[in-house]
């Protein structure tokens, strides 16, 4: 039996901040305290000018490495999440490929989500580990969304952090039904218009970047519609409950609306990950970022078994179950 | 959740003190409803009625008090 496990997480968060101190001149109708209040964030990190989604993969990517937990000449496929890529084309799984010095015989390719991205990244590469086709994976995460950004639009700014991760999933030589299992999904494009960048590419092309529109409203009707049936089915298909997880570690989409869910579902607060005081919504590098933070502050440890679950635009979701 | 409770709940949401909403009130014309109090409303009709409505919908409601009653008629069904 083939399973394939997460073997290590590393993040790396662009130098700039943008504080809610920051976001309360511009926005006179807002203080710092209330958008902590009702976003949870303090602080986001927003990509410099000249820096893009191939450069906060690389750094994080680099840091992996450098943790020794696996190296360049390891990797045997690259699966890079973004929907801020530095072109059109190339493939920036490509392009990291010899920015990060992997060998040539690596297979890389590029798909295209945002908030869900990480458990979909998660579900391609077991699949090609326990199929047989590699031993290993390199999932990166990288989004720059603050390039998408109208600076006027507050509901947009005080939520998005721009962020990347790297995850090394590796087949696990141990011979038990352990790592990555159960996994659920649901896509709903009718919900296509709420979480938008609609101009800049080829149906609507302008020479200006085309900027964010979120329907926040809607997304939340969105949440509340289909993550507690995810959450469901997971259990569900798992032949578990609510109980018999150690962790949950939901996208950290905003507190408000992880608050909530965490109340509907009837999960233990001890038992339930929020915090994205200093980074904001990292898009597709939440769930790797808070995963990370949660074994740092050892909220969670070796054994455990937690659900993971993504959602956000496409509308798109999943959901899985992870054994660390 | 009886009126008044809900009546409660809209002086949270729309930032005023305890007591100022009677009912009559236009979502759009007197309490200037926005993308952040909108969150708001869905919470409550979906954490206190188990209703989920869209927000195309609930501005529709003329007032507060229409909005109330149109939360009774789908909990009904």
């Amino acid at each position: 039996m083939r399973n394939a496990k997460i073997k290590a997480v590393e993040f790396y968060l662009p130098e700039k901040i943008i504080d809610n101190e920051m976001l309360a001149k511009q926005f006179s109708d807002w203080t710092a305290e209330k958008i902590q209040e009702k976003t949870g964030i303090k602080q986001r990190h927003i990509a410099a000018a000249d820096e893009c989604a191939s450069d906060l993969a690389y750094h994080a990517t680099k840091k992996l490495f450098a943790s020794g937990v696996c190296a360049a000449k390891d990797v045997e496929f690259i699966l890079l999440c973004t929907q801020s890529p530095d072109y059109f084309l190339p493939t920036t799984a490509c392009m990291l490929q010899d920015r990060l010095d992997i060998s040539t015989s690596a297979g890389a390719l590029d798909f295209n989500l945002g908030c869900s991205g990480y458990v979909y990244g998660l579900s391609l590469a077991k699949g090609l580990i326990e199929t047989g086709q590699v031993n290993n994976v390199l999932l990166i995460t990288a989004e720059t969304y603050s390039k998408y950004m109208d600076d006027e639009d507050v509901s947009v700014r005080t939520i998005f952090g721009d962020a990347a991760a790297a995850t090394f999933i590796e087949l696990d030589t141990v011979n038990k039904p352990l790592g990555l299992n159960h996994f659920v999904f649901g896509t709903d494009g009718s919900g296509k218009e709420n979480l938008i960048v609609k101009e800049g590419a080829l149906r609507y092309p302008q020479s200006a970047l085309g900027k964010l529109f979120m329907n926040g409203p809607e997304i939340f009707l969105f949440t509340i519609k289909a993550v507690p049936q995810a959450v469901n089915s997971l259990i569900n298909k798992a032949q578990m409950t609510i109980n018999d997880f150690d962790y949950f570690i939901f996208h950290q989409a905003n507190k408000y609306m992880l608050s909530h869910l965490r109340d509907k579902i009837n999960i233990p607060a001890n038992k339930f990950y929020i915090d994205l005081a200093n980074s904001g919504n990292t898009v597709s590098s939440s769930i790797p970022i808070a995963f990370k933070d949660a074994l740092s502050k050892k909220l969670i440890k070796t054994g455990d078994v937690i659900a993971l679950v993504s959602f956000g635009v496409g509308y798109s979701w999943a959901a899985c179950l992870v054994t660390v | 959740m009886e009126k008044k409770e809900f009546y409660s709940k809209m002086d949270e949401i729309f930032e005023l003190d305890t007591g100022t909403i009677t009912g009559t009130e236009s979502l759009s014309d007197n309490l200037l409803i926005n993308s952040l109090s909108m969150l708001g409303l869905i919470l409550v009709l979906d954490k206190y009625f188990g209703i989920q409505m869209k927000p195309d919908e609930i501005i529709k409601m003329d007032t507060i008090n229409a909005l109330f009653h149109r939360i009774q008629g789908l909990k009904t069904h």
